[in-house]
């Protein structure tokens, strides 16, 4: 086990926060403007809005709700605010209850019970400055890493990246559950063509066959569409980026979960239960991976990309590792790691999943990353596939 | 046209191949001949299928390679 630690807050289970934030959570999208005029009561508060909650039937609504419970009990949050509209499909206090769960500060307000957003922020600026003064006694102290859960995921990638930016961090993660750690990954849809590697490395044959269901079901949703995949997977900047099909892109974003034992699969929203390896089931689009492994518990995340990805998320540090020089210099304030060497031979995948981790470690115990530094972090989506009725 | 490319494979084994094309960074060129319907390999493995003959040193791209996934099945 691991004699390397980080400095952080201290959690009921397992885990340490890697920052300290008070979520301000709306059960339904029709209390996002509230949420937001809450939350600049405090530089504690991160708001979560979303466009989930209501209009939607209830397998969707039991993803929204188990999502924003996971949400509220991320590692990275102290306490939470949950604020409903009052007629919503959503279960403003099932949420608030299962957040609860996990021991944490919970309160719940309701804005039709208030009577509008002026008294529902009135009474949520004291409510969070309650909250606030509870993290405010909180402190960081040194932390094993295997109390952090890394999740990991590549966006606007390009051929660069399958031969540098998700290797290297393929070897970042090896190295963490070597350490005792958890890591997860999804983007199921760039399993396509893939899926046999990532099945041979299942732990028992329940996971094999988990593995190779979930690929199906999404690739059988793609062709149930009628329509052509590409343009969307790859897309437009992959296909200009070097990437030709879906396979060539799977076969290069698998490398990011690196070479370990896959311990398990779970279900968009859920919370992944470590040490080892895990897959949650989501697609690649940003803001619902993000959002996806953020509700699995991560508290530090990984994202690799050619380098013209900007994206971050509300409660987790996203460091940002990119393999195209070119792309680097012109995203230059967006960009954490530059790992580019690998393809010019000057440095190796081994030396950077060192250097990576270093920089993991470092967020996780507090240093900025570009994505919040640039504030490029605002945005939550949630994975939902019926109708919206 | 006509620029010698070096390939070196994960043994340290090079190969001169002269493409044959404007072939952009990062993108693909052929290593040896390939006819319409050949799987085409990267990472050693089939990344998808030829769509008409390439020759070594040609651009292999969209407008040569075909997926194999994600889409209806072919009449």
């Amino acid at each position: 086990m691991s004699e390397r630690y980080f400095q952080g807050y201290p959690r009921e289970k397992g885990l340490a926060g890697t920052r300290n934030w008070l979520a301000v959570i709306p059960s339904v999208f029709c209390a996002n403007e509230t949420v937001a005029r809450i939350a600049q009561a405090s530089p504690f508060c991160r708001p979560l809005l979303h466009s989930n909650g209501c209009g939607q039937l209830r397998p969707d609504l039991d993803v929204v709700e188990r999502t924003l419970i996971g949400l509220g009990r991320n590692p990275n949050v102290g306490a939470c605010l949950v604020v409903s509209l009052g007629c919503e499909a959503a279960s403003g206090e099932e949420i608030c209850q299962g957040i609860a769960l996990s021991g944490r500060p919970v309160e719940h307000l309701v804005i039709q019970q208030e009577g509008g957003i002026s008294r529902s922020a009135e009474k949520g600026r004291e409510l969070v400055k309650r909250l606030a003064a509870v993290l405010k006694g909180q402190t960081r102290e040194p932390r094993p890493v295997s109390e952090l859960l890394l999740g990991v995921k590549c966006g606007s990638s390009d051929a660069t990246s399958g031969l540098a930016a998700n290797p290297a961090t393929g070897r970042t993660v090896d190295l963490l559950l070597e350490d005792g750690g958890t890591a997860v990954f999804g983007e199921t849809t760039e399993f396509i063509g893939a899926e046999d590697l990532l099945a041979s490395r299942a732990a028992d044959e329940k996971i094999e066959k988990r593995i190779l269901e979930i690929v199906k079901r999404m690739e059988d949703r793609i062709i149930a569409m009628g329509v052509d995949m590409r343009g969307t997977q790859p897309s437009t900047g992959n296909i200009a980026g070097g990437i030709s099909t879906i396979e060539e892109k799977s076969l290069g974003a698998i490398s990011k979960s690196g070479t370990k034992p896959i311990n398990g699969v779970y279900e968009y929203g859920e919370r992944v239960q470590g040490p080892g390896l895990f897959i949650v089931d989501s697609p690649g689009k940003e803001d619902v991976i993000l959002t996806g492994l953020s509700a699995a518990g991560a508290n530090v995340i990984i994202f690799t990309s050619g380098g013209g990805a900007p994206q971050g998320c509300p409660l987790v540090p996203v460091l940002k590792v990119a393999s195209n020089r070119e792309m680097i210099c012109a995203m230059f304030e967006h960009v954490d790691v530059d790992v580019s060497q690998v393809l010019s031979g000057e440095k190796t995948i081994t030396e950077f999943g060192e250097a990576i981790y270093g920089h993991v470690v470092s967020a996780a115990s507090g240093e900025t990353v570009k994505a919040e530094l640039c504030s490029y972090d605002a945005s939550s989506g949630i994975y939902t596939i019926g109708p919206i009725i | 046209m006509g620029g010698e490319a070096t390939v070196l494979d994960k043994h340290g084994q090079t190969q001169v191949v002269i493409a044959s094309e404007p072939i952009a960074v990062n993108h693909k060129l052929a290593l040896e001949n390939l006819s319409a319907g050949d799987l085409v390999i990267k990472y050693g493995r089939a990344i998808g299928q030829a769509t008409k003959p390439i020759g070594v040193g040609q651009w292999v791209h969209i407008h040569n390679l075909d997926s194999l996934r994600g889409r209806k099945p072919k009449n």
